[in-house]
């Protein structure tokens, strides 16, 4: 568990540091895809709980949901139609719900102690 | 072993995501809500006027610019700047309305309705009241007229036009029917404006049988403004106005 918070602690520290911006225009392909990362990360994390990680399946999904929203995003913002809703719906309920579940267990694991 | 590599794979992808996230928090970016499409006509509506209004600050830039030319000039070929300044004044007089002028236009002559009262309906309905002349003053204005007088009297921009019981007092001189308006502009606009449906002639005046000529002319005259100088009280103020 430390070596992913050094992991993101690290990130954080370059990202301050870096003089990297994102133009506005883009902000919104860089939101979602950061969702469709969150979304992965609680979906390993549950997954790791319930020992069934698979680490192909995680990176795949890390890489390939950041992506499929933001090209969604950017069908929608050519179509003029906000599509990105449906990537914020659909990342945002699995999000909770995974929460949800992690939740349950934790709390199960601190009653059996 | 297995399980190592993969905490390398993990450490990489936090790092990432914390990258990531840091710099599109760095970006401060501020939601821009729905942009519908009212809302892009409005924003697209007020690109265009900032643009026109750019536009004519740009013209007066060159404008101004030719003027100090025109002084330049002058100071250099007869060693001041009188003359200019002579045309400039006659200019500035033009625009005060303080000039006699001529130019195209039309003559809008209104007169009393001939027609009989109808029982039940009030004799004020048929004679020409202020309110009348002040609707055709403004309905030619919207039209792009530069000059107009009433009955000989020029219409500036502190005129007033009220009811002086069975007269109209134009800048406190009274005036009877008929009542001559003569306005200097583009003819047929000029015109236009007064016979278009939903005028003030159209809607309020030919029930009533008032009578009303216009006559499009090549070629009139207008006197200038020949009262006092009524600017009295106000004075240049520099900077913006007071709050």
């Amino acid at each position: 568990m430390i070596i992913p918070i050094i992991g993101l602690l690290l990130g954080i520290i370059i990202g301050l540091l870096s003089p990297i911006t994102i133009p506005i225009q883009y902000s919104s392909y860089m939101s979602v895809a950061i969702l469709a990362a969150l979304d992965s990360v609680f979906g390993g994390i549950r997954s790791s709980i319930e020992k069934t990680f698979n680490i192909e399946i995680f990176i795949s999904g890390f890489f390939g949901n950041a992506i499929l929203a933001a090209i969604l995003t950017y069908i929608g913002d050519q179509l003029g139609v906000p599509i990105y809703y449906a990537a914020i719906f659909a990342f945002g309920v699995r999000l909770f719900q995974n929460f949800a579940i992690i939740r349950r267990y934790m709390l199960m694991d601190y009653k059996k102690k | 072993m297995n399980r190592k590599v993969y905490l390398y794979y993990l450490f990489i992808l936090a790092a990432l995501i914390g990258f990531v996230s840091t710099v599109q928090f760095k970006s401060n970016i501020s939601y821009q809500g729905i942009v519908t499409i009212p809302k892009l006509l409005d924003l697209q509506n007020e690109i265009r006027n900032v643009e026109a209004e750019n536009k004519q600050l740009n013209d007066s830039i060159s404008e101004q610019a030719l003027k100090l030319a025109l002084y330049k000039a002058g100071v250099e070929s007869t060693g001041s700047a009188f003359g200019i300044m002579k045309n400039e004044l006659e200019k500035v007089m033009n625009y005060s309305n303080y000039n006699r002028v001529q130019g195209p236009g039309v003559i809008i002559t209104l007169n009393d309705s001939q027609q009989e009262v109808a029982e039940g309906e009030d004799v004020a309905w048929y004679l020409i009241h202020d309110i009348d002349v002040l609707e055709i003053v403004n309905e030619l204005r919207m039209a792009g007229a530069e000059a107009i007088s009433i009955n000989g009297e020029r219409v500036t921009a502190t005129t007033s036009i009220r009811c002086g019981g069975p007269t109209i007092n134009i800048d406190g001189k009274r005036h009877a029917v008929p009542f001559v308006i003569k306005a200097i502009g583009d003819p047929k606009s000029l015109e236009a404006s007064a016979l278009a449906p939903e005028s003030y002639i159209e809607l309020y005046m030919e029930y009533s049988g008032i009578q009303v000529e216009i006559q499009k002319v090549e070629k009139l005259t207008i006197e200038g403004y020949n009262g006092r100088n009524k600017l009295r009280h106000q004075r240049k103020s520099e900077g913006g106005e007071a709050k």
